[in-house]
């Protein structure tokens, strides 16, 4: 039990030393940004308003779902799952020149309105069955049902996925970062913005502190448990559900695939002219050289967080300690990222430093992600027969070697498979750790900024392909096994 | 006989206040009370799931005096179990379910592999388990998984038995059959039995004491 302490207590600390980071760097001095209020109001209300027209499309979309086969989820979800850059190169193909606060909402809620329709579908369909088909027989319109059953009954899903998606539209690096314009419209860009051209971690410890409090809080918010909570009811019958829905809502769905797909798919003739003239082509040991960065970054990334998580897993916190965990809140994006840089401080730059130093970053900022998003559940669904195992007199090595890894190896490659494909996408962190383009989707965000967007669009294309195909073979790796 | 001299615990607005209570050596103690009584909680700070803010469980020992279960851990209590659902490890075999308890109990227990062996082939087949021992824990019926779960719970040989609504979850059929049998291996083994139930129909035909509990406290005692 004290070794599993001991190890449970230097997880914590790695995972939280990019904040001591900051405040051993800023001489642990606080100084407040002069124009915090400008940038407080416009975080908050870009965040406000990517929520609201999020949680808006949201709302329409669930509609159109419910007149679609679950498959269509999948569609709906993609620009929520797909790296960031997918969706910041559609906006760049469709609105090149619009930048700032305005962009960075219209990015946010497109992003996450297909998240939001699936979760309020699943809801009705899972929850509402028995009163909305009474309402039916009883005659009621589409329009009073709705407005008289669905949306009242649905009122504290709808006002926590509203929090999350200001949460997130609040802690925001990638999107802002591109889109955003010069002046800061998330406190993640402000941070980034203090270190790399004031050189001030005072200011960037400052806010990335500010900020944290500011998630804790809505964290807390998320996790207050709702004393009007709804019991499910009964499924929805699918006459009621088609009854209830209407096609032309869904096609708010497709406005962001729809985008990314074409950003995709525009010119790749005209892509491969423009990466001859940004000498890519001639110079192919560069392009090689990224995909040498983009498949170790990746891979190493994955089974980082992997092991983490099932490292956390074969502790077996508490079921407090685990509730614990799952409120934290990973650091920023920038802090993390200029964190990374204390790996191999002093030694000449190289190609493994800058994978080390992204995978280690990418791990610290997604296991948390993941813990929230599956592992808690999936530890909590373990939760009796470890209980059992333990009355019985098994030792907790045995525990975790018969019991817990077994039930958690699909997980832990899954898991290990979505990070790389992530991580396949990621350019915000490999921007402050890496000391030059040394994966392809850092010289796909160069592109983007030169406006050579065909050649950008192929880029991100084979990242999310071969991301796609990593996601794969990991899935595959913890299937087969457990087949055997 | 053991006697937990004292058991209490606070659940926030709930407490456990449990003084003097006997559990003889032989025959079944039944812990009987309405919904939220506070029966399982009892059988969980009994396993010692939960940390019991204050707990003491005199046991006679097997040369001389008496100890303390309270100061065990869990695995050196020596208690079997069996809950509600079985809670099963979905991924193993019946017979894995059981070879793990058995492994579990050599390396904590004592037992002896010879003796772990043995314990497996009789309880199978007391059991009635042969025809579903190969089978996924996840695909076996209500009443097999009650019947693994209960041949998990023995095959360490623990010094006694805590069933945690074990027939609540089966259908009549099943449950008449389960009683039956729950009642004829503990004759067998000769290990007292702690069961805690909601439902009086559970109690007939097993020899040993009702203890009713309301709002955590017992408040009457009378035999079965």
């Amino acid at each position: 039990m004290r070794n599993r302490n001991v190890v449970l207590a230097i997880l914590i600390l790695i995972f939280t030393s990019p904040y001591f980071f900051a405040l051993f760097v800023s001489h642990f001095r606080i100084k407040i940004p002069d124009d915090l209020a400008r940038l407080l109001s416009v975080s908050v209300l870009q965040a406000a308003s990517s929520a609201f027209f999020a949680v808006v499309l949201g709302v329409v979309g669930a509609a159109g779902l419910l007149r679609r086969s679950s498959k269509w989820e999948f569609v709906a979800l993609a620009p929520a799952v797909v790296p960031a850059i997918a969706l910041v190169l559609g906006f760049f193909s469709f609105f090149p020149h619009w930048k700032g606060a305005s962009a960075v909402v219209a990015a946010h809620a497109l992003s996450s309105a297909g998240l939001v329709a699936v979760v309020l579908a699943r809801q009705i369909r899972g929850s509402l069955g028995a009163s909305l088909e009474l309402a039916w027989v009883e005659g009621a319109s589409r329009l009073t049902m709705w407005y008289r059953g669905v949306l009242p009954s649905l009122r504290s899903d709808i006002l926590r996925l509203g929090l999350s998606v200001f949460a997130a539209s609040l802690a925001s690096f990638s999107i802002p970062l591109l889109l955003g314009g010069s002046k800061a419209v998330t406190i993640e860009i402000a941070i980034h913005h203090a270190i790399r051209f004031e050189n001030s971690w005072s200011i960037a410890a400052t806010l990335s502190i500010l900020q944290w409090a500011l998630l804790l809080i809505f964290v807390l918010l998320l996790k207050t448990p709702d004393v009007n909570e709804r019991r499910p009811e009964s499924e929805l019958r699918n006459e009621v559900g088609r009854m209830l829905g209407w096609d032309g809502a869904g096609l708010v769905l497709l406005i962001a695939p729809a985008m990314i797909l074409y950003s995709l798919l525009r010119g790749p003739l005209l892509g491969f002219e423009q990466l001859r003239s940004a000498g890519l082509l001639e110079h192919r040991d560069l392009l090689a050289l990224a995909l040498r960065g983009s498949v170790a970054t990746s891979t190493l990334a994955g089974l980082l967080a992997a092991g983490v998580l099932a490292l956390f897993a074969a502790i077996y916190p508490s079921e407090k300690v685990r509730v614990w965990i799952s409120g934290y809140i990973a650091p920023s994006v920038a802090i993390t990222g200029f964190a990374t840089l204390v790996i191999g401080w002093g030694q000449n730059p190289s190609l493994i430093l800058d994978v080390v130093r992204i995978a280690v970053g990418a791990a610290l900022l997604f296991a948390p992600v993941l813990w929230r998003l599956r592992w808690e559940q999936s530890l909590s669904r373990l939760e009796g027969q470890v209980k059992v195992a333990e009355t019985l007199g098994a030792p907790h090595s045995m525990i975790v070697r018969k019991v817990l890894m077994p039930q958690l190896r699909e997980l832990v490659f899954w898991s290990a498979g979505i990070v790389s494909f992530w991580v396949w996408g990621d350019y915000a962190l490999g921007s402050i750790a890496a000391s030059r383009q040394m994966t392809l989707a850092l010289i796909a965000k160069g592109l983007l900024e030169s406006y050579r967007l065909e050649a950008a669009s192929i880029l991100v294309l084979v990242c999310l392909v071969l991301g796609g195909i990593s996601y794969r073979i990991f899935v595959w790796g913890g299937s087969s096994r457990v087949a055997r | 006989m053991s006697l937990v001299k004292k058991m209490k615990h606070s659940y926030g607005d709930f407490t456990i206040d449990i003084t003097n209570w006997e559990i003889p050596s032989q025959g079944v103690t039944a812990l009987w009370g309405p919904s939220g009584s506070g029966k399982s909680s009892v059988l969980r700070l009994l396993l010692g799931l939960d940390a019991a803010d204050e707990l003491e469980w005199l046991i006679p020992k097997k040369d001389k005096g008496v100890e303390d279960l309270a100061k065990l851990t869990v695995a050196k209590r020596r208690l079997g179990v069996v809950f509600q659902h079985g809670e099963l490890f979905g991924h193993m075999t019946a017979r894995e379910n059981i070879e793990f308890a058995a492994e579990a109990a050599i390396k904590t227990r004592g037992l002896t592999g010879e003796r772990a062996k043995e314990n497996i082939a009789r309880f199978i087949s007391r059991l009635r388990l042969e025809a579903a021992e190969n089978r996924a824990a996840r695909l076996l019926s209500g009443g097999e998984r009650q019947r693994v779960a209960l041949a998990r719970a023995l095959i360490g040989e623990p010094r006694m038995l805590l069933l945690d609504e074990p027939f609540s979850a089966l259908d009549s059929e099943n449950r008449q059959e389960a009683r039956a049998l729950v009642r004829s291996v503990l004759e067998e083994i000769q290990i007292p039995a702690v069961l805690v139930t909601h439902d009086e129909t559970d109690l007939a035909g097993f020899h040993g004491k009702i203890s009713r509990i309301e709002n955590g406290r017992i408040v009457s005692e009378r035999a079965i």
